[in-house]
C-alpha cells in the first residue's frame, strides 16, 4: 500500500504545469477560434483585420456554397474510401516489418534495415516514378493512391522502437519455449499488447491519408477518383499560369471577381469542413494510451 | 488582239513566278537537325488529295463520321470539371462530328502533369492552355508535338485571314526555325487594358486639386493633400491611404517610366530596347537613381501604404473597397457593389507623366497575343480534323458558322446571351440571367486562353466603371504605349539554359535592392556599390543573349 | 529474480566481434541457418514492405541520371546525352550567386526549427501527462493537435493578417503604449515567424507519439518511487523522461537526415522581396529557375546534393547515439 504524501513541491509542480499548460491553450486554441469566426463572417471584414474575438457581418453562405458543390461531396466520399482502405493496407505493411525488425535473432535485420533507410535518401524522382507505375497501369486507378506511401521508413522505424522498447523479451521467450510459432507470437500476443502503437499508427496513416493531394495531383486526373483535398486545392490555390498572366496585366483582377470572391467566400468555411472529421478522430485514440495497459499481462 | 493576248500571258507568268517565290519563302527553311521525319500530313495522302474521312474546308461537318480525340486543359475554378457540360463545346461536336475527351488539371500542376505524360509515352492528342513557349524547344524538335504549317496552309483559311490581318501573331507563332508547333491566342480587344492606376474623381476634388497630375511634382502633391486632408469625406483625415499596391510593381508601372523614359515591358521586367535597337537592363541605368529617390520620398512621407511589399491581392482589395485608398492599380471594376459605387463616384486614370530627366511619355503596351495554346501530339490520328476544329474558333464574326466565331468563347452565342444595342454595334450589353463574362465561364464556354482570334470593338453598356476604364484608357494612354523587350521572342535552348540561372539571381537581387531602397533600409548613397554588384551577377552575359535573341526577333518579323 | 541467459535473446556470441563483423565463422554460419529455418514466417512478414520498397523506391532509381544528363523531355532518360561536363549542372548551381545564400538560409532555418521542434514536444508530452484533470488534459490535447491539419496557405494568410500593422499583435503591443512593429517587412523577423508558426503547427501532433510511449510505463514503477518519497518533479526526470528517451533518440537521428528538406512551398508563401536575403532557400529557388524554363536536369542535381548531405549528417548521428546510448537506427 502506497502511502502518499503531499509535499510542498509537488503543489508548486502543479501549479507551474496547470499555467503553462492554459497559456498554451490559449496560443494553440486562437487560430483555431479565428478560422471559426472567419468561416462565418463577411470576407472584407477579414481581410482587413477586424475579426479578432468574435465574427463579424455573421453570414453562413461559404458553408451553403460548399455544400452545394458535387466536387466537393465527390471528393469527401473518395477521400473516406481511401482513407479506410489505405490505413488498413498501411498497417498490415508497415506492423509486420517493424516486428521482425525488432527481433535480434532475426538474420539480416542490419541489412533490411539499411536497404529500407537508404530509400529515404536516394529516389530517382518524379519522372522515372511516374513511368513504372505508368507500366504498372496504376495511373488515374484508386490503387496508385492506396498502394502509393504504403509504408514509410520513419513509421517503420518507429514502431520497431516500440516493439523493442515496451514488449519485455521474457514474454516473447516464453511463448516460444511453448513451442508458439512466430505467426502466433505475433497475432496472439505482441498484437493485443501493442495496441497504443496501433493507435498512433492508424492515426498518422489515417491523417496522412485523408491530407494526401501530391500524390493525387499527379497520378489522377479523372474526376471521380479526385479526393477532397486535391478539389480544395483546385479551388483555393491561385493556379500560376494566371498569376502570371495577373502580373503581366493580361487579366484585369476586377474582371475575374466572380473566381476571387468565390475563393474568398468559401476559404475559410472550406478549411473547416475539410478537417472537422479528422479532428473528431483523436479522441477515439486517446483511449488507448491511458496508463498502465501493460501491467496486466506481465503479471499473467 | 494578238498583242492583248501576248500581254495577259506574260503577266500572267510573271504573277505566277513571283507567288512562286513567295510561297518558297513560306516554306520552314529546315535548319538545325530532326531526329524523326516531320512530315504534317498523315500517310496515305498525296499533295492534293484530302483523307477521306474529312470533308474539304467550308464543308460542315468536318468528319463524315463521328471521332473522337483526347485532349488534355488547365482550368480556372469556376468551370465545371467535364468540359462538355459546356454550351459551346456541346454545339461544336453537334456541328463538327468531332467528339473531344477531356482531361482537365489545376493550372499549376499542368506543367508536370505534361511533361510525366510525354515522359511515360501515355498522352492525349490535344495539349491545351497551360504551355509555355520553351516546350516547343523541348518537344518540337523530337516530333512530340506535330509541325503545323502545312496544315494550317491547307486546312486552316480563318488562321491565315488573321495573319495577314495582323502579321505579328505568324511571328510570333514561329520558332526561329521558322516552324510552328502551337497555336496562339490573339485578343486585340477594345476593352484590353492593362493594369493602370486609378483614382477617385471625388477625393480629387475634396482636396482642392483642379487638374489631373501630369509630372511627378504634380502627382506628389495630389498625395500629399490626400494624406493631409479629409479626401474621403469621412470626417477623419487620418484614414486615408494616398497610394497603395501588392509589390514593387506599384511604381514600377508609372513611375519609372516617367523617370527613366524606359516602360521595362508590361510584366516589369526591367528589360526594354532603346531608340537604336540595343537591349537595355533598367536597374544598372544611372538615371534609375533618381527613381529611387522618388519612390524613397514617397515612402518616408508616408503616401504609400506602408505594407505595400507584405499584403496580398485579398487585403488590398478590402481597402479599396471600403474607401479607404486614394490611388491604386488595379481595375476599378472591383468596387461594384460598394458605397463607392452607390455614390456614383467616377474613377480617373492617370495618365503617362513627365519629370525632371525625362520628357517623353511612355507606358507599356499590354500584350494581346499568348502562344503556344494548342498543340498537337504525334499520338494524334485526325491532325486535320483538329485544325479544322481550330479554325472554327479564329472566325470573325462575318465568318461566323451557326452563330459561332472567335468572340463566342468570350460573350456566349449574340442574340441568346449577348446582343448590340446600336446599330452601329459600338455597344452590347449581356442578356439576363448572364451578367457578366465570368457567368459564360461557369456553364457556357472558357473565356479566356483558348486558342483562337477574340476581337471586341464594342464596350459593354451597363457596367459604368468598365466604360470608365476604357474610355480613360483609350483617352490617356493608348497614344503613348510603347512596346518593350518581346515577350514572344524566342530562345533557342541553349539560350534558354544559358541564361534561366542567372536572370533569377538577378531578378531576385534586383527586386530586393529596390525593396530596400525605396524603403530606405539601404541608404541611396550605396548606390554605386549596387551598381558595382550588379556586374558580377552577369548582367552582360544575359544582355548579349538577349540582344541576339531581339534582333532575330526583329529579323522574322520582316 | 536470477536473470537467467536467453538462448535466442541474449547469446554473448551476438556480441562477440565476429559475428559482429559478419566474418565467416563456421559456427557462426549454422548458427545464422539454424535461426533462418526457425524464423522463416519472419521473412514473410517482412516481404510486404521489401516488395514496395523495391518497386517503388530502387528501381526509379535509374532516374538519378537525369542530374548528369542533358534531358530533353522529349527524348527517354536512358537515350538523352551525357551532360558536357558531367557534372555541368551541378557546376551550373554552385556557381550562381545566390549559392550561398539559399545554403546558408537552408541550414540554418532547418537547425532552429529542429533545435526547438524536437524538445518541445517531449516537454509538452511531459507536462500534460502530469496533468490531473481528464478534462483539462483532453481539452488541451485536442486543442494543440488541430493546428497540424491547418493547411500552409490559410496558414501563411493568418499570420500576415495577424502581424499586419493593425492586425493583432499590434494591437497588443498598442495596448502597452509601443509603436507598431512591421515584422512582415524585417527580414530578421522572417526566421522566426517561419519556425515558431511551424512549432504551433507540428508540435502537438507530434507529442502524439510521446504520449503512447508515456501510457506505456508501468504503475509499479511509480509507486516504487512515491514509497522512496520522490516529488513530482523527481518522478518526471527518474522514469518517464528515461522512458521517452528511445524514441527521442530515434527522432533526433531521423531529423538529422531532413535537415536539408526545407519544403518550398511555406517558404515561398511567406516570401517578399524584402525578405529575399533571409528567405530564399533551395527549394523555392530551384522552383523559381525551373518555372521560367524547365530544367529537369538542373532540379534533379540539386536534388541528389541535397540528399548526399542529409546521408552524411544521418550517418553521423547515428554514430554517435550509437557510442552514448544504445539506441540507434542500426
Amino acid at each position: 500500500m502506497a502511502i502518499r504524501r503531499k509535499l510542498k513541491s509537488d503543489i508548486l509542480f502543479n501549479i507551474i504545469n496547470l499555467f503553462l499548460l492554459s497559456i498554451i491553450f490559449i496560443i494553440a486554441v486562437y487560430p483555431i477560434w479565428f478560422v471559426l469566426c472567419a468561416s462565418i463572417s463577411d470576407p472584407v471584414f477579414v481581410n482587413t483585420g477586424k475579426v479578432l474575438l468574435l465574427p463579424k457581418g455573421v453570414t453562413f453562405s461559404g458553408y451553403v456554397s460548399v455544400f452545394k458543390d458535387p466536387a466537393i461531396l465527390l471528393g469527401y466520399r473518395n477521400t473516406f474510401f481511401y482513407t479506410i482502405i489505405g490505413t488498413f493496407i498501411n498497417l498490415c505493411v508497415t506492423l509486420p516489418a517493424a516486428y521482425a525488425l525488432s527481433r535480434k535473432d532475426f538474420v539480416g535485420n542490419k541489412l533490411f534495415t539499411l536497404i529500407f533507410l537508404f530509400t529515404m535518401f536516394f529516389s530517382g524522382g518524379l519522372i522515372p516514378t511516374y513511368l513504372v507505375i505508368s507500366k504498372l497501369n496504376m495511373v488515374n486507378t484508386i490503387w496508385v493512391l492506396l498502394v502509393v506511401g504504403a509504408t514509410g521508413m520513419t513509421n517503420i522505424i518507429l514502431s520497431r522502437t516500440f516493439f523493442v522498447n515496451s514488449i519485455p523479451p521474457e514474454m516473447q521467450e516464453a511463448a516460444q519455449i511453448d513451442g508458439c510459432s512466430n505467426l502466433r507470437l505475433f497475432t496472439n500476443i505482441i498484437l493485443p499488447l501493442s495496441k497504443p502503437i496501433i493507435a498512433v499508427m492508424s492515426l498518422f496513416f489515417a491523417v496522412g491519408h485523408w491530407n494526401e493531394y501530391f500524390t493525387a495531383m499527379i497520378y489522377i486526373t479523372i474526376p471521380k477518383l479526385k479526393p477532397l483535398q486535391l478539389v480544395l486545392r483546385d479551388i483555393l490555390v491561385e493556379s500560376q499560369f494566371n498569376a502570371k498572366m495577373i502580373e503581366q496585366g493580361v487579366i484585369d483582377v476586377g474582371e475575374i471577381s466572380e473566381r476571387l470572391k468565390l475563393q474568398e467566400l468559401i476559404r475559410y468555411s472550406l478549411i473547416v469542413v475539410a478537417t472537422l472529421p479528422v479532428m473528431c478522430l483523436y479522441p477515439f485514440i486517446q483511449k488507448y494510451f491511458v496508463k498502465g495497459i501493460m501491467i496486466g499481462a506481465v503479471k499473467a | 488582239m494578238k498583242r492583248i493576248f501576248a500581254l495577259m500571258l506574260s503577266a500572267a507568268m510573271i504573277i505566277a513566278v513571283f507567288t512562286g517565290c513567295v510561297t518558297k519563302e513560306k516554306t520552314p527553311s529546315g535548319s538545325g537537325t530532326e531526329v524523326t521525319n516531320q512530315s504534317s500530313l498523315p500517310e496515305g495522302t498525296t499533295k492534293d488529295s484530302i483523307p477521306d474521312y474529312l470533308n474539304p474546308v467550308g464543308k460542315y461537318p468536318i468528319t463524315k463520321e463521328k471521332i473522337s480525340v483526347r485532349m488534355m486543359a488547365s482550368k480556372d475554378a469556376t468551370q465545371p470539371d467535364d468540359w462538355n457540360e459546356l454550351l459551346v463545346f456541346q454545339r461544336l461536336e453537334k456541328d463538327t462530328n468531332v467528339h473531344i475527351d477531356f482531361e482537365i488539371v489545376n493550372g499549376d500542376v499542368f506543367q508536370t502533369q505534361m511533361s510525366v505524360q510525354l515522359a511515360s509515352n501515355n498522352y492525349p492528342d490535344i495539349f491545351a492552355r497551360g504551355m509555355i513557349v520553351d516546350n516547343e524547344n523541348t518537344y518540337g524538335p523530337t516530333g512530340k508535338f506535330m509541325e503545323l504549317t502545312e496544315l494550317i496552309e491547307r486546312y486552316s483559311p480563318n488562321l491565315q485571314k488573321l495573319w495577314k490581318l495582323h502579321p505579328d501573331s505568324k511571328a510570333g507563332m514561329t520558332t526561329p526555325d521558322g516552324k510552328i508547333y502551337g497555336l496562339c491566342y490573339y485578343y486585340p480587344s477594345i476593352a484590353n487594358v492593362p493594369i493602370t492606376s486609378f483614382f477617385n474623381e471625388s477625393w480629387m476634388n475634396n482636396v482642392g486639386i483642379q487638374k489631373v497630375p501630369e509630372t511627378t511634382e504634380e502627382l506628389h502633391k495630389m498625395l500629399k493633400a490626400f494624406k493631409e486632408k479629409d479626401a474621403n469625406n469621412n470626417g477623419d483625415p487620418n484614414d486615408e491611404i494616398p497610394f497603395s499596391y501588392v509589390g514593387v510593381g506599384a511604381f514600377r508601372l508609372y513611375i519609372q517610366p516617367a523617370i527613366t523614359g524606359y516602360t521595362g515591358g508590361s510584366d516589369s521586367s526591367g528589360w526594354d530596347i532603346d531608340d537604336n535597337g540595343k537591349v537595355v537592363y533598367i536597374p544598372e541605368l544611372d538615371v534609375y537613381k533618381d527613381y529611387l529617390e522618388y519612390c524613397n520620398m514617397l515612402y518616408k512621407e508616408e503616401l504609400v501604404d506602408p505594407e505595400f511589399i507584405t499584403q496580398d491581392m485579398n487585403q488590398l482589395r478590402a481597402k479599396i473597397k471600403s474607401n479607404l485608398v486614394g490611388m491604386y492599380n488595379m481595375s476599378p471594376t472591383i468596387l461594384n457593389g460598394t458605397d463607392v459605387e452607390a455614390r456614383g463616384e467616377n474613377q480617373i486614370c492617370l495618365p503617362p507623366l513627365t519629370s525632371p530627366t525625362n520628357s517623353k511619355k511612355v507606358l507599356a503596351a499590354p500584350i494581346n497575343m499568348t502562344t503556344p495554346n494548342a498543340v498537337i501530339t504525334d499520338k494524334c490520328k485526325y491532325p486535320e480534323a483538329v485544325i479544322r476544329y481550330f479554325d472554327m474558333f479564329y472566325a470573325s464574326e462575318e465568318d461566323a458558322y451557326n452563330n459561332f466565331c472567335g468572340k463566342t468563347v468570350l460573350l456566349g452565342y449574340e442574340n441568346e446571351h449577348w446582343r448590340y444595342t446600336n446599330k452601329e454595334k459600338t455597344n452590347y450589353e449581356f442578356i439576363a440571367p448572364i451578367v457578366n463574362s465570368d457567368d459564360i465561364n461557369k456553364s457556357i464556354s472558357v473565356t479566356m486562353f483558348l486558342p483562337g482570334y477574340v476581337n471586341i470593338n464594342s464596350m459593354l453598356v451597363s457596367n459604368k466603371y468598365m466604360t470608365q476604364k476604357v474610355d480613360e484608357y483609350i483617352k490617356k494612354q493608348k497614344p503613348y504605349n510603347r512596346y518593350a523587350f518581346p515577350a514572344m521572342a524566342r530562345y533557342t535552348k541553349q539560350e534558354a539554359e544559358q541564361v534561366s540561372l542567372p536572370a533569377t539571381d538577378l531578378d531576385n537581387y534586383v527586386k530586393m535592392m529596390e525593396a530596400k531602397f525605396i524603403i530606405g533600409e539601404e541608404p541611396l548613397s550605396k548606390f554605386s556599390d549596387y551598381q558595382k554588384e550588379l556586374k558580377t551577377y552577369k548582367v552582360d552575359e544575359i544582355k548579349a543573349v538577349k540582344q541576339a535573341v531581339y534582333d532575330r526577333w526583329i529579323k522574322s518579323s520582316k | 529474480m536470477d536473470k537467467q541467459i536467453n538462448p535466442i535473446y541474449e547469446n554473448p556470441i551476438y556480441e562477440s566481434k565476429e559475428f559482429k563483423k559478419g566474418r565467416l565463422h563456421r559456427g557462426n554460419f549454422t548458427k545464422k541457418c539454424v535461426l533462418i529455418k526457425r524464423n522463416w514466417q519472419l521473412y514473410l512478414f517482412i516481404l510486404p514492405a521489401l516488395a514496395y520498397f523495391i518497386i517503388f523506391c530502387y528501381i526509379p532509381m535509374y532516374g538519378v541520371q537525369i542530374a548528369f544528363k542533358n534531358y530533353n523531355g522529349g527524348a527517354g532518360i536512358t537515350s538523352s546525352p551525357w551532360a558536357e561536363p558531367i557534372y555541368k549542372y551541378f557546376k551550373m548551381f554552385f556557381e550562381g550567386a545566390w549559392f550561398t545564400t539559399t545554403l546558408k538560409n537552408t541550414i540554418s532555418l532547418s537547425l532552429y526549427s529542429f533545435a526547438v521542434g524536437s524538445i518541445l514536444p517531449v516537454v509538452l508530452a511531459l507536462m500534460l501527462n502530469e496533468a490531473d484533470n481528464i478534462y483539462f488534459k483532453k481539452a488541451i490535447q485536442n486543442a494543440t493537435y488541430i493546428p497540424h491539419f491547418i493547411s500552409t496557405v490559410v496558414l501563411v494568410g493568418m499570420l500576415n493578417i495577424m502581424f499586419s500593422r493593425t492586425g493583432l499583435v499590434n494591437q497588443l503591443i498598442a495596448l502597452f503604449g509601443k509603436e507598431p512593429i512591421l515584422f512582415l517587412m524585417k527580414d530578421k523577423a522572417f526566421k522566426h515567424l517561419y519556425v515558431w508558426s511551424g512549432i504551433w503547427q507540428g508540435t502537438g501532433w507530434g507529442s502524439i507519439i510521446y504520449f503512447a510511449a508515456l501510457s506505456n510505463v508501468s504503475v509499479e514503477l511509480y509507486e516504487a518511487a512515491i514509497i522512496d518519497g520522490a516529488s513530482r518533479f523527481q518522478k518526471v526526470i527518474h522514469i518517464n523522461i528515461p522512458a521517452l528517451m528511445p524514441t527521442f533518440i530515434i527522432m533526433l537521428i531521423l531529423g538529422a537526415g531532413s535537415i536539408m528538406n526545407v519544403g518550398y512551398e511555406k517558404v515561398l508563401l511567406m516570401q517578399t522581396d524584402l525578405n529575399l536575403k533571409a528567405s530564399e532557400v533551395i527549394s523555392t529557388y530551384v522552383y523559381k529557375v525551373g518555372i521560367i524554363h524547365s530544367q529537369f536536369s538542373l532540379s534533379s542535381a540539386v536534388g541528389l546534393f541535397n540528399n548526399v548531405i542529409n546521408l552524411i549528417l544521418l550517418v553521423t548521428v547515428n554514430r554517435i547515439a550509437r557510442s552514448v546510448s544504445s539506441n540507434s537506427l542500426w
